[in-house]
């Protein structure tokens, strides 16, 4: 009834259009993987962890026993270091103390009462085009979808996906990441969002607002993901258009997410007890 | 029994991929393992081995990378339809040839992904910087994906034989 190259064509057809009826319902990363995500994740995730501990066994051994040449120039250059450090810590101490007393005196409530969960980098993303992490922490550790991860130089990501002992993290600088973030100095709001050049754009910071280079970005707190004050990175870039009502604004992260290895994730605070109330 | 080779040998790419290769600097950019695989399928093995093995390959990426899942299934479906019908006018047993194609198709998973990026928006404002990417991709595989092939080749002819072997005993003919 139907020639062969019909049913080729009408077969392409229903092909496109259900690749097209799927990649629509799952659209948004982390999202409709129908439960299967977990399994691979499981399955591939230990043996992740195993060759990336062997890795780092064997790159500890070589740092520590065949660089021993290089040791005796680089202590000098530690001691020194540490000495500036000694002073700087001096310095923080001293400031981190009035800032004490300070708040004390505002009654200032600290504004995050949650605690943090430590985890391990176990595995990149297998894609060169996404930027995401899996780390050795998931559900029965308590963490969840949706929660932030940090390192003390600033914002990792968030958790997109988790299963019982590992989860995924979606870093900033993945196109699919974004933070309601502020800088630091002047308030100025905006969106950082991820970059295919590990940079990430400040987008939507009006023209009106004033930013210059080097300035401090912060998270705001205002998405509800991500507590506020998180540091994000410093204003590498800035181009004002003859047109438009917004600034492009480029910011270069603190976090060198090539070498990370252990992150923290936030857990969010407790639920406030209204048992009480009358 | 080779269900189980296959996703061996992808769960084995991707532990490489997500491990090893990102802390070898040079590789940073380095292409898809699992596209040879697929592109290998397409070519020399039949349709029953090759269906299960891009639903696997597919699965797991889609299960491990930040993309939506299903993305990288789509992708290999395509690849391996469009390898399937190159296979018809292309002499691919030939390495060179072979190696040809299989750059090729590199090339063009990374221009489907990149349309879909675009598509969503995701390339952000530096598109050059992906093309570059793309570019480091094609020639890693253009080096590299013989290697791939041969080990892959030596492999499945091993299972194959093992496969006759066992099969010639059952039948008693060994």
């Amino acid at each position: 009834m139907f020639s062969r190259k019909m049913v080729v064509i009408v077969g392409v057809v229903v092909l496109i259009v259900v690749n097209i009826i799927i990649l629509t319902v799952n659209s948004e990363p982390g999202e409709s993987s129908f439960g299967l995500g977990g399994v691979a994740m499981t399955l591939s995730a230990p043996f992740q962890e195993g060759v990336i501990r062997t890795t780092r066994f064997v790159k500890n051994i070589w740092q520590h026993y065949f660089l021993l040449v290089s040791t005796s120039i680089e202590n000098d250059l530690l001691r020194q270091q540490l000495n500036l450090a000694r002073q700087q810590q001096t310095l923080y101490e001293e400031t981190y103390r009035s800032n004490a007393r300070l708040r004390e005196m505002l009654n200032f409530r600290e504004s995050w009462g949650g605690s943090m969960v430590a985890a391990e980098v176990v595995g990149k993303d297998p894609s060169p085009w996404y930027q995401t992490v899996i780390i050795n922490k998931g559900q029965h550790d308590g963490v969840a979808k949706g929660m932030p991860v940090v390192v003390p130089e600033g914002i990792v990501g968030v958790v997109i996906d988790t299963t019982g002992s590992y989860s995924k993290v979606l870093m900033i600088i993945d196109p699919n990441c974004a933070v309601d973030a502020q800088v630091q100095r002047t308030r100025a709001r905006g969106v950082i969002k991820g970059d295919p050049s590990a940079r990430c754009l400040f987008k939507y910071v009006l023209r009106k607002q004033e930013v210059r280079l080097g300035d401090t970005v912060v998270s705001s707190g205002i998405d509800g993901v991500f507590p506020k004050g998180l540091r994000i990175g410093r204003v590498s870039e800035i181009v004002k258009l003859s047109s438009g009502i917004f600034q492009e604004v480029s910011v270069t992260p603190f976090v060198n997410f090539e070498t990370i290895e252990e992150v923290l994730v936030i857990a969010p605070p407790p639920a406030p007890d209204f048992s009480e109330m009358p | 029994m080779i269900f189980c080779l296959y996703l061996f040998i992808c769960l084995s790419a991707i532990v490489v991929q997500t491990t090893l290769i990102p802390d070898i600097r040079l590789m940073g950019g380095c292409y898809d393992l699992l596209a040879p695989i697929v592109i290998h399928v397409g070519i020399f093995r039949p349709f029953r081995e090759g269906i299960p093995l891009i639903l696997i390959s597919g699965w797991i990426m889609d299960s491990l990378s930040g993309g939506p899942f299903g993305l990288y299934l789509t992708v290999y479906v395509w690849l391996y339809i469009l390898v399937r019908y190159l296979r018809q006018f292309l002499h691919v047993h030939n390495m060179i040839l072979l190696t040809l194609v299989a750059t090729a198709a590199v090339g063009l998973e990374g221009l489907i992904l990149m349309g879909i990026f675009a598509s969503r928006a995701e390339l952000g404002q530096t598109p050059g910087l992906a093309i570059n990417g793309l570019i480091i991709q094609i020639a890693w595989a253009f080096f590299t994906m013989p290697f791939i092939f041969l080990a892959l080749a030596r492999i499945l002819k091993k299972l194959d034989r093992w496969r006759m072997t066992v099969s010639a005993d059952k039948n008693g003919l060994g």
